[in-house]
């Protein structure tokens, strides 16, 4: 029973967290709800695998819970995942001094939405990479691509945001 | 390292910006998450269980039949009469009569007695016109066998008959005095005892025992009547199935947004309390033929490929809607003979079979909806068959095999019986064409 009331601390202390981070993965809000409330019986599940590590690290483990069972669904969904995209979109060349500039400017409610906007495959990719941390290795062994792909996505997923800030900021 | 802090300058803006920014809460309260933690629990815990209890029933099915046929080659073995098989253009009575006078002169006692008996006979069948040249011979046996196996006197006379000739040869007999006895004794003949008794300078008992072994007839080891089991052939099989547990099986399930399958029958009620859909699936008893191509390697020992057609509907209640799939497997299994009762066979094998969805539909309301037959995963499955099999002749047979089949587990595999249960019984039965 302690498991359950950890969980429910986490549940009233960081839910919008949780289900926020499912939201970046799954656009769709109910879809979403579904996966906040299976990554919580995940985690009822595994919480043996669980080490506290001080304050926070329930929120991080947690957070990656949601993350991967966002990612399982999202292959489930998507079982061709292994091919590669064509390249018929350009981009134009943005350095990181200016996106980390733009994105400073944008707030964060619309800033939250330009992620939302990118394609699945390419906000998959951001959201692993910037908010789980996790090394292109890590992101081509959990969706299943090659780290080339997964590097070209982050590349992609960042001029298309480097592209909705500048729309952002003309408007 | 300055590019590296550049990029973390841009993730880290965005962590900071994006991550805090939490636009939705939970609709769920706590309490029904927990039911819902609860009962994945339970299933988890019932999952694992089962697990167990299919590794324990898949052991206990291999340990029977492991049983079955170590209990079958220990309560029947086959038997083995050793022979010497003497061919010989010579007319029967000529082989024969030798080989018996022999036979009933120099074994001693005991020996002589049991040797006596069938020399008798053998000499009698001799006589008889239509005897054929093998039934003598064969009717040796044992008397060479009883020599071989007492370890019984050298011949006296080495040059009165080929028996003796193979007891000199196995007693040590220098291989210059049995070539010197059995050129004396059929100087114009080629037989296999002779090669057997002479052999090369390097054959002792043992090689001529196992050449006397080698020369077995099968049709020894039956019944009068029975029919005589041929090796190294094929034999093509024809076969319907009939379920054991015909008629409909039932089970409810709980479906989530997505359309997958969350829950089983046992647990599913607290899942269905957040509000899927529950339905109910009716599974129709399977429809399953095919034919099987077979080849003995030994007089035991055969394997079995064959190409099996299933067909699997199901229905789901409220909706009425139907789905049907038609799977074509390629089966490969070996097999092995435990015995044989007059014109009875009975025999057991194991199998494994690949099976690949061929044909389907489904009603437009069906649940889980298959987008096409190409994603439908392969269904794998592995059985064991104890079997019966009644010949008519050498050619025809029929058989019965009560099978024991398991399907292995896949998620993404349409809802079928299968998936439902499975270990399955069911009760293969068909006819069997020997080829020649």
């Amino acid at each position: 029973m302690d498991q359950i009331k950890v969980l429910e601390k986490a549940y009233k202390n960081d839910g919008a967290y949780l289900l926020s981070v499912c939201r970046r993965y799954v656009r769709d809000a109910d879809a979403a709800q579904d996966m906040f409330q299976d990554g919580f019986v995940s985690a009822y599940l595994n919480f043996d695998k669980f080490h506290d590590r001080g304050p926070g690290s329930l929120k991080a483990w947690l957070s990656r819970i949601m993350a991967n069972t966002c990612l399982m669904y999202l292959r489930k969904k998507d079982p061709v995942r292994n091919a590669e995209e064509i390249h018929s979109v350009s981009f134009k060349a943005t350095s990181d001094e200016a996106l980390a500039g733009g994105m400073s400017r944008v707030k964060d409610e619309d800033l939250y939405n330009m992620i939302l906007d990118l394609p699945e495959k390419e906000r998959t990719v951001l959201n692993l990479f910037v908010f789980e941390g996790y090394s292109h290795r890590e992101i081509a062994a959990a969706m299943g691509i090659s780290e080339g792909t997964s590097a070209m996505r982050l590349y992609r997923a960042k001029a298309r945001l480097a592209e909705m800030i500048e729309k952002y900021e003309r408007e | 390292m300055k590019e590296n802090n550049i990029q973390k300058d841009w993730s880290e803006i965005l962590r900071e910006k994006a991550g805090s920014y939490n636009p939705d809460a939970p609709k769920a309260s706590f309490s029904s998450l927990q039911e819902k933690m609860l009962a994945a629990a339970a299933a988890q815990a019932a999952k694992r269980a089962g697990v167990r209890r299919n590794i324990f029933r898949g052991t206990a099915v291999a340990a029977s039949l492991a049983a079955l046929i170590t209990a079958g080659v220990l309560m029947f073995p086959d038997r083995k009469v050793p022979a010497v098989e003497i061919v010989s253009d010579q007319p029967v009575a000529e082989v024969a009569a030798p080989v018996a006078e022999s036979a009933a002169a120099q074994v001693s006692n005991a020996v002589a007695e049991a040797a006596g008996a069938v020399a008798e006979s053998g000499a009698a069948q001799a006589a008889s016109p239509v005897a054929s040249a093998a039934a003598p011979a064969k009717k040796t046996v044992p008397v060479s066998d009883a020599r071989l196996s007492s370890g019984a006197a050298p011949a006296a006379s080495p040059a009165t008959s080929p028996a003796a000739s193979v007891a000199a040869a196995s007693d040590s007999a220098p291989a210059s005095h049995s070539e010197t006895a059995l050129a004396q004794e059929f100087p114009q003949q080629d037989s296999p005892a002779r090669d057997a008794a002479a052999g090369s300078p390097s054959s002792n008992t043992g090689s001529v025992q196992s050449d006397l072994f080698a020369s077995l007839d099968e049709t020894d080891a039956r019944p009068a009547g029975s029919i005589r089991r041929q090796l190294r052939k094929f034999s093509i099989g024809a076969s319907g199935m009939i379920a054991a547990n015909s008629g409909k099986s039932n089970a409810t399930r709980a479906i989530s947004q997505n359309g997958i399958v969350i829950t089983s029958d046992r647990y599913g009620k607290k899942y269905c309390s957040f509000g899927a859909p529950e339905v109910h699936y009716q599974y129709y008893a399977p429809v399953s033929a095919g034919l099987s191509l077979r080849y003995d390697f030994t007089d035991r020992l055969y394997a079995e490929t064959g190409l099996r057609f299933t067909y699997l509907t199901t229905s789901v209640t409220p909706s009425g809607a139907h789905q049907d799939l038609l799977y074509a497997g390629i089966s490969l299994g070996i097999g092995c003979r435990i015995a044989g009762f007059g014109n009875f066979d009975l025999y057991g094998s194991a199998y494994g079979m690949p099976s690949k969805c061929v044909w389907g539909r489904a009603g437009t309301s069906f649940p889980v909806n298959i987008s096409g037959i190409r994603d439908i995963p392969i269904m794998w499955s592995a059985g064991v068959a104890p079997g019966i099999q009644y010949n008519f002749g050498p050619l025809l047979g029929i058989y019965a095999e009560p099978t024991l089949s398991y399907y292995f587990k896949n998620d993404n595999a349409p809802q079928t019986l299968y998936k439902e249960k499975p270990f399955y019984f069911t009760l293969n039965i068909g006819v069997r064409f020997n080829l020649q």
